[in-house]
């Protein structure tokens, strides 16, 4: 019999899909195939199933979403274009903001905003890759209840408003920034202190569900070496869990450039380039939001669009880089269940 | 059960034979449901201890109480008394008493060497999967380390196949090499007892004979106690029997092991 792959081999030799029933008669039309007159054979074709479809409503629901989705980031690319190429007065891309003196520079903002998710990625991501190897790793039964406890609250932070946390700051957070390094006691620091809060849970949950499976799979046989859980964690899972680091950090990224309200309440908003940890900052989002309210055409609507289009630029590319990044991931740690995975009582 | 219990030998009837493990009273629970009731075992210094019975009669989890592996899985509470001798006499494994020590479990795992059902390689190197333990856990300095993989290897019969893919990923070899490098693992870190839980079940014939092989001429050195549920491997490798049903010990052979018909009657009755 001819080997399945050969260029003269009819279809009905490939290799079954994993779906096919094993048990399943052959059908006739293969089992003459098999004597040597396959070649006279139409392809087999399994007809299209109506009872396959998704039906009209669901179908509508995905294009309306997706339309919105394609609309959205058009109308911000079309309405940016004239700021970004100088074709709709100056160009927003210089230091300077004075609306009544018809400046609209945007970099102050621009680099508020990396400075802002700088320092928040500075201090959630160390912070969160800690804490999810204490959630996995932490064998003591004694803090077995703090450890669930723990994950509780991370899974709960997720659910908490973001205005919950702005406003909780303003009241508990500034003025011990004030009186301890004087100022407002808004700035860099308190604002990248409460977004590093708001970016942890995500963070968290996206290197825990990374690296679990990958640390499971070493589990116990791993630990019948001799081996701590957290000494099976830094030697064997943490080495080969780059992309699900890297994700985290994206993700943080992504959350933090994207935040509005923490900016807006608690990172003073002169629009003015970062100076220090404890100096007033703005942020691309808060600048928005501020100047949206309160300038309606002009040059200074062609920079907010220009500004939107930058940051809707690089959360989109968080995100495409997340779901790149989780993919591999994802087929990563399935490889390494199933070859690792020992059963269990 | 008559007839199993009259070829039981008496430990104390019978001095000149040093036990290597003896455990008394054995309970295990999970969540509440008992998994082992009052289970007594005991293996002899050397030679190999053969645990069978049917899925769910509890022999895994006897193999597991040994080396505390158990309390890895929620909600293990374990009773009863297991000693065993790592190098200083018997030796209790659970603290019998508040505030009583026992060796700590890193050290009590790595000279309780374990093999599991399927080959569970390190998702290293061949040589890293001897390596890192060796490192990591015994303490071995690095200069030492390379000559110790080597003897593994070649304790198992795995270094003339292996000696020019010690950089390849342990994955990449067959099941039954991975399960010989997994054996040769175990050795490198100098156990006292060796457990071996169905380590054929997961290989072909040749495979799974070339690891019987291998672990009758280990029993020699090692108090072995192997966990099979074919009835075949355990009348060819066992030196003792022990049939567990339900939870519970059922039959033990000290000697005149019973044939693979026999035992296979009695894990019909179990």
């Amino acid at each position: 019999m001819p080997s399945s792959g050969s260029p003269d081999i009819p279809d009905a030799f490939a290799a079954p899909s994993p779906l096919q029933d094993a048990q399943a008669p052959v059908p006739e039309a293969v089992q003459e195939s098999a004597q040597g007159v396959a070649q006279d054979l139409p392809v087999l074709e399994a007809p299209a199933d109506p009872g396959d479809g998704a039906g009209w409503g669901a179908r509508l629901a995905a294009a309306l979403a997706a339309g919105g989705a394609v609309l959205l980031c058009l109308m911000v690319a079309l309405a940016a274009l004239p700021a970004l190429f100088g074709s709709g007065g100056e160009s927003p891309f210089h230091w300077n903001w004075h609306p009544y003196e018809g400046q609209f520079g945007i970099l102050p903002m621009c680099a508020g905003t990396l400075a802002l998710t700088a320092f928040a990625l500075a201090l959630g991501w160390p912070l969160a890759l800690g804490l999810a190897c204490w959630l996995l790793c932490e064998e003591a039964k004694f803090l077995a209840p703090l450890v669930r406890f723990t994950a509780g609250l991370v899974r709960f932070m997720t659910t908490i408003p973001t205005v919950v946390y702005g406003f909780a700051a303003v009241f508990l957070l500034t003025p011990l920034m004030r009186g301890c390094f004087g100022g407002t006691g808004l700035g860099l620091a308190t604002a990248g202190l409460v977004l590093t809060l708001l970016i942890l849970p995500s963070m968290l949950l996206t290197l825990e569900a990374g690296l679990k499976p990958r640390l499971e799979a070493l589990c116990p046989w791993g630990q019948a070496l001799g081996f701590s859980r957290l000494q099976l964690l830094r030697r064997f899972v943490l080495p080969e869990a780059g992309r699900t680091l890297v994700a985290a950090a994206v993700l943080g990224f992504g959350r933090a450039a994207g935040d509005t309200l923490l900016p807006l309440m608690l990172a003073g908003n002169a629009p003015q380039a970062p100076e220090g940890f404890f100096a007033s900052l703005r942020t691309l989002s808060a600048h928005m939001a501020m100047a949206t309210a309160n300038e309606v055409g002009g040059g200074a609507y062609n920079s907010l669009f220009a500004a939107g289009c930058l940051l809707l630029g690089a959360t989109a590319l968080a995100s495409l880089a997340l779901r790149r990044l989780m993919a591999g991931d994802t087929c990563a740690s399935g490889k390494a269940r199933a070859v690792q995975e020992t059963p269990r009582p | 059960m008559n007839h199993a219990t009259n070829h039981v030998m008496n430990q104390a009837t019978n001095p000149a034979r040093r036990q290597s493990i003896c455990v008394e009273h054995l309970e295990v629970a999970f969540g509440g449901r008992r998994v082992l009731e009052n289970v007594d075992f005991d293996a002899r210094a050397t030679g190999l201890s053969v645990i069978v019975g049917r899925s769910g009669s509890g022999k895994t989890t006897l193999l597991r109480a040994l080396n505390r592996l158990n309390e890895t899985l929620p909600g293990c509470r374990t009773r009863g008394r297991v000693r065993l001798d790592l190098g200083r006499g018997l030796e209790d494994v659970y603290p019998q008493s508040l505030g009583a020590r026992v060796r700590p479990l890193s050290e009590l795992r790595r000279l309780v060497g374990m093999v599991f059902q399927t080959p569970s390689v390190l998702p290293v190197s061949v040589a890293q999967n001897i390596a890192v333990p060796l490192k990591v856990v015994r303490g071995v300095p690095g200069s030492e380390i390379g000559d110790r993989v080597r003897q593994a290897l070649e304790a198992v019969g795995l270094w003339q196949e292996t000696a020019d893919r010690l950089r390849l990923p342990a994955a990449s070899l067959s099941g039954g090499q991975q399960q010989r490098l997994c054996l040769a693992r175990a050795l490198a870190l100098e156990p006292a007892v060796l457990l071996l839980d169905e380590p054929t079940a997961s290989l072909d014939v040749h495979s799974a004979r070339a690891i019987e092989d291998l672990l009758t001429g280990l029993a020699e050195r090692y108090p072995l106690v192997v966990v099979s549920h074919n009835p075949r491997q355990a009348a060819k490798l066992a030196q003792s029997l022990a049939v567990m049903a339900k939870g519970r010990m059922q039959a033990r052979f000290e000697r005149d092991i019973p044939d693979a018909g026999e035992i296979g009657r009695l894990l019909g009755e179990a």
